[in-house]
This record gives C-alpha cells, structure tokens and sequence, in this order.
C-alpha cells in the first residue's frame, strides 16, 4: 500500500502554493475502432486549496472526461496530474483507489446510491474502504447525516427519499472521509430548483470549511455559485474567470450568461 | 475493509436474493446429497460383505477341490473329487504344516431327514470336531458331536435351528431322532443360530461325524473324498504361511510339479474380502462419477449466476471503486459470495442426503453409513467448488473500469 504524504510537506518540495489540482498538458483521446476521439486537448488548469469552481461548457466539450481524470477515475493519455502535490497521472489501478478514498468526495448526476442499504450504511461504505472501525465509523456516519439534515432519516433506503434528500445523503457521503476536494458533476442535473439550490449551498458550507470544490455544469446559474468559472469547448480551457471579475460586472449571472451563450 | 465486513456483504447480498441464491445453490445441493447417499450406501454394502464374510470363520482357509483356472466353480457332490481324508491328514502333520493349528475335512450332501412323522430335506454335513471353531459357531441346546463318536462312526446328529423347528417345533429336539436313509440318528445338540449376515443359510443344515457320513450316508463313487477342508491358520499374521504350506503339501501328496496345474483351490478369507470390496468399488465409483458430474454442473451453475450477478451490479461496483475499493476488494467479495453459495449448497446437500439415507435405512433392508469424513469432504468440496467457479466472474468484476461501470445505466 502507497504511503501517501501530506501535502503540506509536499509543498515546500515543488513549491506550489495551496496547490490542490494542478493539470499540465493534459490530454485524452479515446480511439474506438477506426474513429479516435480527442476528448482533451492540452487542458492547464491549476486549483488553489479553499477554491469553489465552476467548469462549464456545452454537452460534449469533455467535462466528465475531465472529472474523471480530476477524480482519479481515469488516467490521461498524456500530461501530467498532481494531486495535493504527488503525481497521479501514472498510478496502479489499487493506488488510485486508495488516492481517491483519501482525497476526493464525489457527488454525482444520478446520486449513485446503492438501493439495498439504508442512508446511513450508504454514508459509511468510503469509511469501509478507510479501514475505519465499525463504532468510529457510525459516528462520523450520523454526523455527516446530521450535517446535510438528515439525522432523522438515517435508517431510510435511497428508494424511500425524495431525489432531493438521495443527493443529500449522497453529499454526506463525500463528507465524512473530509476529502481535500469534492468532486461534484451535474449534481442538480436531476433535481428540482430548490433541491438545487439546498446541494448548492451545502457545497458552498463545504468550501467555508476550507475545502475545495469542483463544480461541473452547463448551466450558467449553478456555474453562478462558485467563485471561478472556468469554460471549456471541444476538450480546451476557452476562459478562466474569477468570481471579483465577475462581480465587479453589472451583473454577475449575466456574465456567466454571456459567457454560455458565446460558447454555444 | 476487513474479513468480517467483505463476509456481511456477501451474505446480504446472498439473502436479498434468496430465490435466485437457492436456485443457484440447487446443482451442487443435489451432487453432496448424491454423494452423501452412494458413498453411505457403498460402505454400508461393503460392511455388510465384511460382516458375511468374517462369520465364516476366524483366520480360515479354505480347500476346494479343482482348479481355478479350469474355471470349475460348481463342485457338486457325487462328482469325483479330488480332494481326500488323506489330504486332510497330510495337511495335520504339525511338522510339515506348523502354522496351521486346525483341519477339518467335510462332506456334504442333501438329504431327507424323517422325524415324528415330518420329513425335511437338508444338506447333511459330515465333518469332524473342529468344526464349530473354525466356521465360528455355537451350540444353543445339548453337545457337539466329540472326537469319541467320529473315532465310533457314532450315529449322532446336532442340527440347525430351521431344521430343529422344521421337524419339532418349538419342542426341545436333544433327545429325539432323526432318520437319515433308514439309519436312526439320535439328537444330541442344536446350534445357535448363524446370524442374519450369512450369505447361504448355515442354520437349515445338520451335522454327523465324518466318519458316519463316509460309511452309512454318503457313500460315492469315491468314498475318501471329501467336498473341502477347513484350515485355521494360527493367528491372523500366519495366514501367509499357513497358505505355502498347505500348497507344498498338497502339490506333493497329488504329486503334481506344476503349481498351475494344481487340481485343488485354497481360498483365504482375505481374497474373499478383497474380491467383494472390489465389486463395491466399481459401483461406489460408478456413483461418485455421477456425483462428480453434477457437482461440475453445480459449479457452472454458480458461476453463471455469478456471472449475471456482476453484470447486474456493474453500477454498485463502479460506485465502490470510486469511493476506494480496491480490485482485489472486489475481487474478494464476490469470491466470498461464491464460497458462501457454494458451502449453502452443500449444507443444504448433506441435509438432504442425510435425510435420504434415513429414509432408504428405514424403508429398505440397505444400510446407509453416515459418516464424519464424507461430510465433512463435501462442505471441502463445495466450498472449493463455489471458489473455483467464482474466479472467473470475481476476476471480471474485479477488472471492470470505475468509470465504465458508473457510466452504465
Ligand atoms: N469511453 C469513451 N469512448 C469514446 N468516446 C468517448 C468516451 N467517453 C467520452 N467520449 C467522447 O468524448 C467527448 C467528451 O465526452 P464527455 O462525456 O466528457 O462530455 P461532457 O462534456 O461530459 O458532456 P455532457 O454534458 O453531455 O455530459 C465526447 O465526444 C464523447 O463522445
Ligand atoms: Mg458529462
């Protein structure tokens, strides 16, 4: 098992400040048959510890392939991944999965609860993978419910919640390791606008912590809620604009419209 | 993630399928049961042969007249026999045969017995005093024959319990007589009975001296011939011996120099035991193949389900690995499942089987053996089945890619 070193001793080696997520030249292609497809082409982006997100782009441009490869899902065919200052980008199959334990909360489109556990055992399965002990493990696993308001439904299947409350406890899931970074792609996709705007602003509480998050959407106001936008088109970075930008504009959501609407 | 939580996992996952699991479970269930069943039956026919064969006598060996290789099985009396009261006494010499402790020559033939107005046909047997040792018998009521009346050519008679009831019921026959081609025998003893494990019925038979037998009953185209002679070798570990020097023996009296062209047989008990085993074997393998086939289609049938089993759950496995599993995690948990079908099934097999041997033990006159080992071999068995066929589908959900198993819907 790969000892991993925290990234404050990291640092100082590289000397990448606050560095959480710094991509260089990143690129994938997928070739199926005949046809190859460059998903990426040469992505830099660089994410500082406490950030919030945004990327956005059309359907098609390459944000979940990104994701995937942010999230140590997937390897990129060229480039280079540090995450919390290691070098992911060649890691074993088994290393990566203790990478992603370790440092990444995913939150997902389709909430991706298993339907035979109840909440609580949903929240504490990445504890499993954590090597936590059982009595430990239920602690941390009621707090992160009691966190995302669902102290009181913990003894709940996914199939007895509303798509809502799933995504609540889905969020409580990528809580309760406390990753450095949370990972959410669409994560209001299947939800109604107040659901979205409670995840929402359960993932802004999670950056007031300190943390990081990643935001993947297309749509310009959700992308509205971080304090960068970053836009991407056909597998490239088209536009990185910071949050004090976009407020110093009239106003802010118009930007992020403008930006969407020149991107399609 | 810890043994304990990789086995609750597998058994959740077993249960909230319970129809399918059964269903799964049912080939190797029938194969252990199967296996339960013939094996139990095989070593309960096999035990019954041992018990047949051992009231036959202690440490006996047993000379027949003719050769095997002539292929002459039936000796009936009457036909000249090639064995005679001489060999039976060469055979006495302690000097020439040391490990053997006991001969006892005997002629046979059926007869009509008459007594009290009932008449009876038996195999009269006419042997000497060594009898009862060497065939393991007892005397119920009265006396055996002694050395006194075969050296008198007494005309006494001891009989088997059939023959005692056949002709005087349950009255007490010592004392009676029985009249065997006009000459008057009297009864002096009856012989306990020899068991319900006796191949032939030893208990329907009566017994005279030798030499009563030669001169007023049996009397053949050769009267020193005898239809076998009985040896008791010294101790079990003397049989060996006991066998050469019958065979010298007897090849010099007969003068014959090519032991294959012997015109006698010498059958030990232990060759009895081993052709009768033999036959046992080849129908306990015969029903062990059986088992083994369907226990291999058990094991295909574990491994199909499993199969369908990863498939089905591609989204659950892309989700653990996202959230840290490792593949061989992975891996192990759906070889757990697998191992924890495959002992079910067997459990289940040898509850089935057991109840089948009870009820083939009860209904039947077979006995089925029940034993430790076999059990315990087949929770091994299935258990490795389960393992064995549980690689391939563990080994496939183990490699899945996290991102194409979450991407699937
Ligand atoms: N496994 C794959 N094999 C081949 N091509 C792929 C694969 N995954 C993605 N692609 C291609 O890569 C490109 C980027 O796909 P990606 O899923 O990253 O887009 P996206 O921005 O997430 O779109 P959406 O908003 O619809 O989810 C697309 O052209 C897609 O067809
Ligand atoms: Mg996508």
């Amino acid at each position: 098992m790969a000892v991993l070193v925290p990234a404050a001793e990291q640092v100082s080696k590289t000397g990448i400040m606050n560095s959480v997520l710094r991509l260089e030249q990143i690129s994938k292609s997928y070739v199926t048959g005949e046809n190859r497809v460059d998903a990426l082409r040469g992505i830099n982006l660089e994410v500082k510890e406490g950030e919030f997100v945004s990327i956005m782009a059309p359907s098609g441009s390459g944000k979940s392939t990104l994701m995937h490869i942010i999230g140590c899902l997937d390897t990129p065919t060229s480039g280079r991944y540090l995450l919390a200052g290691r070098d992911v980008s060649r890691l074993e199959e088994a290393q990566l999965a203790e990478v992603r334990n370790r440092y990444i909360g995913f939150v997902f489109q389709q909430f991706h609860l298993l339907t035979n556990m109840t909440a609580l055992k949903n929240v504490e399965l990445p504890l499993i993978y954590g090597k936590v002990q059982q009595h430990e493990r239920t602690r941390r696993a009621m707090e992160a419910l009691a966190r995302v308001g669902l102290a009181n439904r913990w003894s709940h299947r996914p199939n007895q919640l509303s798509g809502g409350q799933q995504q609540r406890v889905a969020i409580a899931r990528a809580l309760v390791t406390d990753p450095k970074v949370i990972l959410a792609d669409e994560p209001t996709g299947n939800l109604d606008s107040a659901s979205s705007k409670d995840v929402l602003d359960w993932l802004s509480d999670f950056q007031k912590t300190g943390r990081t998050v990643v935001l993947i959407t297309h749509e310009p106001d959700v992308a509205e809620y971080a304090d960068r936008i970053v836009s991407m088109r056909d597998g490239r970075i088209v536009s990185d604009i910071k949050k004090e930008h976009v407020k110093s504009a009239t106003n802010g959501s118009a930007v992020a419209a403008k930006i969407a609407g020149e991107l399609d | 993630m810890n043994f304990r939580e990789t086995l609750r996992s597998a058994l959740e996952s077993i249960v909230s399928h319970r129809s399918r699991s059964v269903l799964t479970v049912l080939g190797i269930l029938i194969g252990i049961a199967a296996v339960i069943v013939t094996v139990g039956l095989g070593q309960g026919s096999q035990q019954k042969v041992n018990a047949t064969i051992s009231s036959l006598g202690s440490n006996l060996l047993i000379v027949t007249p003719g050769s095997t290789s002539s292929g002459g099985v039936s000796r009936g009396l009457g036909s000249s026999s090639t064995l005679t009261i001489q060999d039976a006494n060469a055979l006495a010499n302690h000097i020439d045969a040391p490990d053997i402790s006991s001969v006892v020559p005997i002629v046979q033939a059926g007869s009509v017995l008459q007594a009290n107005g009932n008449s009876w046909t038996a195999p009269v047997v006419g042997t000497t005093t060594g009898y009862l040792s060497a065939r393991d018998r007892q005397i119920a009521v009265g006396s055996f024959f002694t050395q006194q009346d075969v050296t008198t050519d007494a005309d006494v008679i001891d009989i088997g319990t059939v023959v005692a009831a056949q002709l005087f019921g349950t009255a007490n026959p010592v004392g009676q007589t029985i009249t065997i081609q006009n000459t008057p025998f009297q009864v002096i003893g009856e012989l306990a009975s020899a068991g319900s494990s006796a191949t032939a019925n030893e208990d329907d038979q009566v017994f005279i001296p030798i030499s009563t037998a030669m001169t007023q009953v049996l009397g053949g185209s050769n009267p020193s011939s005898v239809s076998q002679i009985l040896l008791q070798a010294k101790n079990s570990s003397s049989i060996n011996a006991a066998y050469q020097e019958a065979n010298n023996l007897l090849l010099q009296t007969h003068g014959i120099t090519n032991p294959t062209a012997a015109d006698f047989t010498i059958t030990t008990e232990t060759q009895l035991l081993t052709t009768a085993t033999s036959v046992s074997k080849t129908l306990t393998f015969l029903l062990a193949g059986i088992a083994a086939v369907s226990l291999i289609v058990g094991g295909i049938g574990v491994m199909n389900i499993m199969l369908v089993s990863v498939a089905e759950r591609v989204k659950e496995i892309g989700l653990r690995k996202a959230l840290g599993a490792t593949p061989s995690l992975i891996r192990d948990q759906f070889l757990t499942e697998a191992l924890l079908l495959g002992l079910s099934g067997g459990v289940l097999g040898i509850a089935l089987g057991v109840t089948i041997s009870l009820l083939v033990t009860h209904l039947s006159s077979n006995t089925v053996i029940l034993s430790a080992p076999v059990m315990i071999a087949s929770v091994v068995i299935s258990g490795s089945i389960g393992l064995i066929f549980g690689v391939y589908p563990a080994s496939r959900a183990a490699a899945l890619a996290p991102i194409e198993a979450l991407r699937s819907e």
